[in-house]
């Protein structure tokens, strides 16, 4: 599967990196557009002043300074943050969002299933060779000096650093799919340009008349870059078919299928933080699924003993169901799971084949429809173990 | 006034049943006579049917218990009609009502009488192939459900000893007192249905049926293969009771056979037997079926696909040759079948012949024919007019099924209701009649604990025979808040339903669960009982431990574990069950009918007759269709004539407006109330749509047509007939080559009315020039039914008929300007070339041009050749799947006149049963969405087939969507449902909740 995308009317451009510091450049850029009044407040990474990894809805340029652009940790899916901010196609003011690829490729399921209108939504993306888990972050960042620019420096150190979120180690897509406007690094000396692509009018305004930093377009993305990226994509390919192999000799049998899963303590974090399970209220936490005591004693009965808290299993099974289709593998499930379920790749596994049986990827583009939302009568044809 | 309001139907095979229950649920009030003890004639015998291996008393069943129960039918059975006086509208009927020795209000139908009788005598119903006592039942689900006493062997009547029957019956139901009765009835008008017999095995003594005893007949071959029949579903021969390897089927016996005075064709026989072989073959792998025929006639909607798939997915051999002789090993009891093939004599060993009966007009059919003083045809079956199809020579009286001429099932169904729609009284007056509705008020459940009663059913051996029944009624027993349990033999009898309504009062039940068959074809049947008996027929489950656990499990134990698990399961759904109420839509009481053609013609004049406004839309300028082009039908009709007056009584009615010029934009709403736009810009309501657009003939693109102007259709051909004929006088040969880009791969169906154009053509051609050579290049001529007939007047006229394959289609070529026609003679095997004047292609009939628009506009679905697919192809031939919403004619599927009136007065019945309303139900099992969990994720909007669910706004003052289902569209079909993954969406009735219970009852 590949991330090819409906390349509408893509601009690319080079931009200067003056003083040699990206996110400066970036926060710069940031700045302007605020002081241009281009947009109404521009959502970007920022590590709070206890320190604590977030993201800030900012509107005052001045307080752009205060932000991480290139922060390399994510705490929660930002498609959760712009779930919260944009139900409504009425809004009057415009807001940038600077997201990673995962995350853009789930606000765009998100557009999809209709929970998030982009009509006041400028999605500015960013290249991501990886992130940390907060406190990973913190552990690894403390005491070192402009870490977040080293770190885009160094992309090849990093990029095979284990100590990555398992979600990032197994990412096969490290460059936005779907935006208005990215700024890319992968595979460049950020010390020296970065790679501006504007899609669409709606990115290609942000550029016009003024703009702070030189930038000059360009034909093609470098080829140094897509090279980078391709092979980054080989390595991760090699890791996730390596992972999924072990996964599938680990979960051969439904004894082993229920071992899996047997540390649940039923907290549903996992739906909690999915940027992508969108219900007002999780059937789950409905009562549908109450046993009284005497059913849970004849529940007992059946087997002389049974597992508590009881029908975590559904709930996984059901969600792994409802989510397939439209889950981006960003792997925040897995960092919420108090008990460390193995969520990453048994994801990477189910997702790749729902969306493969449909032809589909998820958050690759927004005109690709659903897939249960579509029906040709000649797919499917074999019935049972064909 | 009720009496001038009644109509009476003779005969209660399918035909008379649907008859029935069309004019019953119209409002009338029915009599429905049979000389049996139980109504469902032929059917009630098939093992399965053809082309969808439906089963045949699966499908038939509910319509038979239906008719017992209808409030506006009254069953006479063993009763025959013996004079009839009088004039339409106010006829006069005398019946003699047999003595059944059974009180069909007290007999219960336990059947204890029937184990305890001495008398052992074959059992006709089986073929002979098992025995019955001297009182009987039918055939086991039997309708009414009590047993008879077949006074003429019982040992109480001819020698006044025994009398077992009535010692061990405790209702005290038998009554050797009493009497034949007299009945006298005024009813406005009589549909005879009387249906066929099979020819007797006997005719054709060389086949040697009575002797050999594997020579069975097709309908004994029924029984045979029958789970209820007498072998209990496993195919084997009389003889030895072993399974044969390989059977034969002959065609044609009794049919297309002038030494025994049968030349019609019988017309199902060749279906029947293929679909005989394809099921003998899943029987059983090793059974090899071989066909002799000599022409396959598949001229029905899937029947070639049909034949298609019984030779390469089932291995069915068609031999096209004639059986001279069947002859018996005498050791081995096999058979040596002689017979000649186009290459020469064979002789081949089988286990087992089956001879393809056709049909016969029964003794008394001759008798009732007399009585009712209507005239025959020359093959002895009562008359009709092509332009009235269903009406009998005498007024009043109609016709309808095999009684009037050899037909399958649908077509049965359709004269059915065609004949329904003539016989609704004239005088009927819609707002006095009563129309059963058993869902019209519900009482509001006032909570009590559930009590509820559970009735697990044998179904004779179908379920008992694995299960053991009396077992799950004791687990039943144990689940909490079950107060009664009991166990059926056949749940759907009409005593058991009794019974089950006498239960629900006895126990003061509030919940019911029947463990049984299908709710497919049940559940309608057993909710109608429980709300007879008071309840909401929606605190009701059904379960199904026939299908799903006897049918498929062999091991006893583990079986009846899976059929406890099953009604566990029930149980426990049922108990959260709440009343569901059918909302009740008004119905606007006209109707639209688009095509104003033959069959648009035809519907609306029977809609308009039976008292209701019709809109008549026709695209053209002119009203006729398709048959504007055309002059005769083979039986000699003037077809111009009868379109003109036809024409002119749609025009004059004053009930039908007539749109020409005109076709339909929009159309909007549902059953009862529908509103649609035309191009006009007019509005018209409605509460029904009749869809009529007919077909149209193809223009071929092959053998250089267009080409050339000795290239030409048969249609083109009947107009020089018509308007030049002195063309043709000099023509001396004339090649026609049928199934021209017919029956393959781009149109693997036959067009039906080909083979009649041609030899319609070719006698006229013999009749201009009897000099002139006419040759038709055929694959299988079908000619079927009296149309037969026509074919052997061809051969008799020197029409040279040469059969060809597919694989060696004709070639038609040009030597200069020569016309050449090069193909292979079979039977000289060697390729001959002619030289005609003229070469007439039977190109075929394809669907109607924007069938697919106007379906989406309906959401009504089109077949896989691009005519409409009605809502099942045996029983529902006329009807979509959506309510409110019928057709008719070629838009069906290729037709003659007659069939296409016929099929257009039936979707007028069809569509009375609805204008004759003032309500119509909406379906109870509706789409519900709690807006509190609906995350406006517009997934059910996006799968909805029927349009019924929508995001709206529906909090202005937070800005909130939610799905919003309208309950006039939903189906109910539980699309929305399932996908919703917020849950938000129940199916009333299907609630997750009681889903969930019942399978917390299945996993705890």
């Amino acid at each position: 599967m590949d991330g090819t995308v409906k390349t509408g009317s893509r601009t690319i451009y080079e931009l200067a990196v003056p003083g040699s510091d990206p996110e400066a450049t970036l926060k710069k850029v940031f700045a302007h557009w605020l002081e241009e009044k281009k947009l109404d407040a521009i959502l970007v990474p920022a590590i709070s002043k206890t320190g604590a990894v977030t993201r800030s809805l900012v509107s005052a340029p001045e307080k752009i300074m205060a932000t991480a652009p290139l922060l390399p940790a994510m705490g929660i899916n930002g498609a959760g943050i712009i779930a919260e901010i944009a139900p409504d196609p009425g809004a009057k003011s415009k807001i940038g969002v600077l997201l990673r690829p995962c995350e853009l490729r789930a606000v765009v399921e998100l557009v999809k299933l209709q929970q998030v209108s982009l009509d006041g939504i400028v999605l500015v993306g960013i290249d991501c060779p990886g992130t940390y888990k907060t406190a990973q972050f913190l552990q690894i960042a403390e005491g070192a000096s402009d870490f977040n620019n080293n770190f885009i420096r160094n992309q090849d150190a990093y990029t095979s650093d284990s100590r990555l979120r398992h979600a990032c180690q197994l990412c096969e897509f490290p460059a936005p799919l779907v935006f208005d406007i990215m700024f890319g690094f992968l595979g460049m000396n950020p010390d020296e340009e970065l790679l501006v692509i504007t899609a669409g009018e709606k990115g290609a305004v942000l550029l016009a008349p003024t703009f702070p930093v030189p930038l000059e377009p360009r034909q093609d993305e470098p080829a140094a870059r897509v090279e980078f990226i391709n092979k980054l994509r080989r390595a991760r390919e090699e890791a996730i078919r390596t992972q999924i192999r072990e996964l599938d000799e680990r979960l051969l049998g439904a004894e082993n299928v229920v071992r899996y899963f047997a540390d649940c303590l039923n907290c549903h974090n996992c739906m909690k933080v999915c940027p992508v399970c969108y219900c007002r209220e999780c059937f789950f936490e409905s009562d549908a699924l109450n046993r009284n005591q005497d059913e849970f004693v004849r529940f007992s009965r059946s087997k002389g003993m049974v597992r508590m808290p009881s029908g975590t299993l559904l709930f996984h099974i059901t969600r792994m169901n409802h989510m397939m289709t439209s889950c981006v593998q960003c792997g925040i499930c897995e960092d919420s799971c108090p008990v460390s379920i193995g969520l990453s790749v048994l994801f990477k596994k189910v997702s790749r084949n729902a969306q493969n049986a449909f032809g589909y990827l998820s958050g690759r583009a927004l005109e690709e429809p659903l897939p249960l939302t579509t029906f040709r009568e000649d797919e499917f044809t074999t019935i049972g173990e064909g | 006034m009720e009496d001038r309001q009644a109509v009476l139907v003779v005969g209660g095979g399918i035909g008379g049943v649907q008859a029935a229950l069309d004019l019953a649920d119209s409002g009338c009030q029915v009599y429905l006579v049979d000389r049996s003890p139980a109504i469902g004639g032929y059917m009630a015998r098939l093992d399965k049917t053809f082309p969808t291996n439906d089963c045949s008393m699966c499908i038939l069943s509910p319509k038979l218990v239906t008719c017992a129960r209808h409030p506006n039918i009254r069953l006479l059975t063993i009763t025959e009609v013996q004079s009839v006086t009088g004039e339409p509208g106010a006829f006069t009927v005398q019946l003699k009502r047999y003595a059944r020795s059974v009180d069909l209000t007290r007999c219960t139908g336990c059947g204890d009488c029937l184990e305890k009788c001495p008398v052992r005598l074959p059992n006709e119903f089986e073929g002979g192939f098992s025995q019955r006592r001297a009182i009987y039942r039918l055939y086991a689900q039997a309708v009414p459900n009590a047993p008879a006493i077949d006074r003429a062997n019982c040992l109480k009547f001819t020698r006044d000893r025994c009398g077992n029957c009535a010692r061990v019956c405790k209702a005290g139901a038998i009554n050797y007192e009493e009497k034949d009765e007299e009945i006298t009835l005024s009813v406005s008008s009589i549909i005879i249905a009387p249906g066929s017999e099979v020819v007797s095995g006997a005719v054709r003594p060389e086949y040697g049926y009575g002797r050999y005893p594997n020579v069975v007949t097709s309908l004994e071959f029924e029984r045979i293969m029958s789970a209820s029949g007498p072998f209990g579903g496993h195919i084997q021969r009389p003889s030895d009771k072993k399974e044969p390897k390989k059977i034969a089927w002959i065609q044609c016996y009794g049919s297309r056979d002038r030494s025994i005075g049968r030349e019609y064709c019988s017309s199902v026989c060749c279906m029947y037997a293929t679909k005989e072989a394809v099921i003998a073959k899943e029987h059983s792998r090793q059974i090899e079926p071989a066909v002799f025929y000599m022409d396959m006639r598949a001229f029905g909607k899937d029947f070639d696909r049909y034949i298609e798939r019984a030779e390469r997915q089932y291995g069915v051999r068609f031999v096209h040759a004639r059986v001279a002789e069947v002859r018996e090993d005498p050791e081995t009891r096999d058979l040596f079948l002689r017979y000649a093939t186009e290459q020469g004599q064979r002789s081949e060993r089988f286990h087992m012949v089956v001879l393809s009966c056709g049909f016969v007009p029964p003794e008394q059919v001759l008798i009732l024919n007399r009585r009712l003083g209507l005239p025959l045809n020359s093959f002895s079956y009562p008359e009709a007019d092509l332009w009235e199809p269903v009406r009998a020579g005498r007024n009043g009286i109609f016709l309808a099924g095999s009684g009037q001429g050899p037909k399958d099932i649908p077509e049965t169904v359709v004269q059915a209701s065609a004949a329904a729609v003539k016989a609704l009284p004239g005088a009927l007056n819609y707002d006095a009649v009563k129309i059963a509705d058993v869902q019209t008020e519900v009482a509001p459940m006032v909570f009590t604990a559930p009590r509820i009663g559970v009735f697990v059913c044998h179904c004779g051996i179908n379920i008992g025979g694995i299960v053991r029944v009396p077992e799950v009624v004791e687990l039943a027993r144990t689940l909490p808040g079950v107060v009664f349990a009991e166990e059926n033999l056949y749940s759907c009898s009409a005593d058991s339903l009794e019974k089950i309504k006498n239960r629900i009062k006895e126990y003061r039940l509030n919940r019911v669960v029947v463990a049984s068959c299908s709710p497919r074809t049940h559940e309608p049947l057993f909710q109608a009982t429980v709300a007879e008996a008071g309840l909401n027929p929606h605190l009701f489950a059904m379960t199904n431990i026939r299908d799903q656990c006897s049918w498929v499990h062999d091991d006893p134990d583990r079986a009846t574990e899976k059929a406890k698990e099953l009604v566990r399961m029930a149980v426990a759904r049922v108990r959260r069950q709440e009343p569901l109420v059918s909302v009740r839509l008004p119905v606007t009481k006209a109707g639209l009918v688009i095509g104003g053609g033959i069959a648009g013609m035809a519907s609306a004049l029977a809609l308009a007759d039976a008292g209701f406004d019709v809109y008549l839309v026709e695209k053209e300028a002119e009203l006729g269709g398709v048959a504007r082009t055309l002059y005769r039908t083979i039986e000699g009709d003037d077809i111009q004539q009868r379109l003109e007056e036809m024409v002119r009584r749609v025009m004059e009615h004053q009930r039908i407006k007539v749109f020409t010029g005109t076709t339909v934009r929009q159309i909007d709403g549902f059953v009862g109330s529908y509103e649609t736009t035309l191009s006009n810009n007019e509005r018209i309501k409605h509460g029904v749509v009749i869809l009529a657009i007919g077909a149209r003939y193809r223009q071929p693109e092959e053998f250089f047509y267009g080409k050339s102007e000795q290239v030409r259709t048969q249609k083109e051909l009947e107009e020089i007939i018509a308007r030049t004929p002195e063309r043709l006088r000099q023509v001396r040969s004339v090649v026609m080559i049928q199934c021209a880009g017919s029956r393959n791969e781009a149109r693997p169906y036959c067009s039906r009315i080909c083979c009649v154009e041609a030899i319609k053509n070719a006698l006229a051609l013999k009749e201009i020039n009897p000099e002139m050579d006419v040759y038709i290049l055929y694959r299988d001529i079908r000619t079927y039914g009296f149309k037969e007939d026509f074919y052997r007047r061809a051969r008799e006229k020197g029409v040279i008929f040469i059969r060809y394959t597919p694989e060696q289609e004709p070639m038609v070529s040009f030597a200069g300007d020569r016309l050449q026609v090069e193909f292979f003679e079979p039977v000289l095997e060697t390729t001959i070339k002619l030289t005609p004047e003229l070469v007439v292609l039977s190109a075929g009939v394809v669907a109607q041009e924007g069938a697919g628009e106007l379906g989406k506009m309906l959401k009504v679905p089109l077949h896989q050749d691009g005519f409409f697919l009605e809502a099942h192809a045996k029983l529902r031939p006329v009807d979509f799947a959506t309510d409110g919403v019928f057709f008719a004619g070629l838009c069906h599927y290729p037709k003659f006149i007659d069939e296409t009136i016929a099929s257009a007065q039936a979707a007028s019945a069809r569509a009375v049963t609805v204008l004759s309303r003032d309500f119509v139900a909406a379906e109870p099992y509706q789409a519900v969405v709690n807006p509190q969990r609906c995350s406006a994720c517009h997934m059910c909007e996006n799968l909805c087939a029927y349009r019924a669910i929508e995001v709206k706004l529906v909090d202005e003052r937070q800005g909130r969507y939610a799905a919003v289902v309208n309950p006039a569209l939903c189906k109910g079909c539980g699309a929305c449902a399932a996908n919703c993954r917020s849950g938000a969406i129940d199916i009333k009735g299907f609630a997750g909740e009681n889903i969930f219970r019942e399978l917390t009852a299945l996993f705890s």
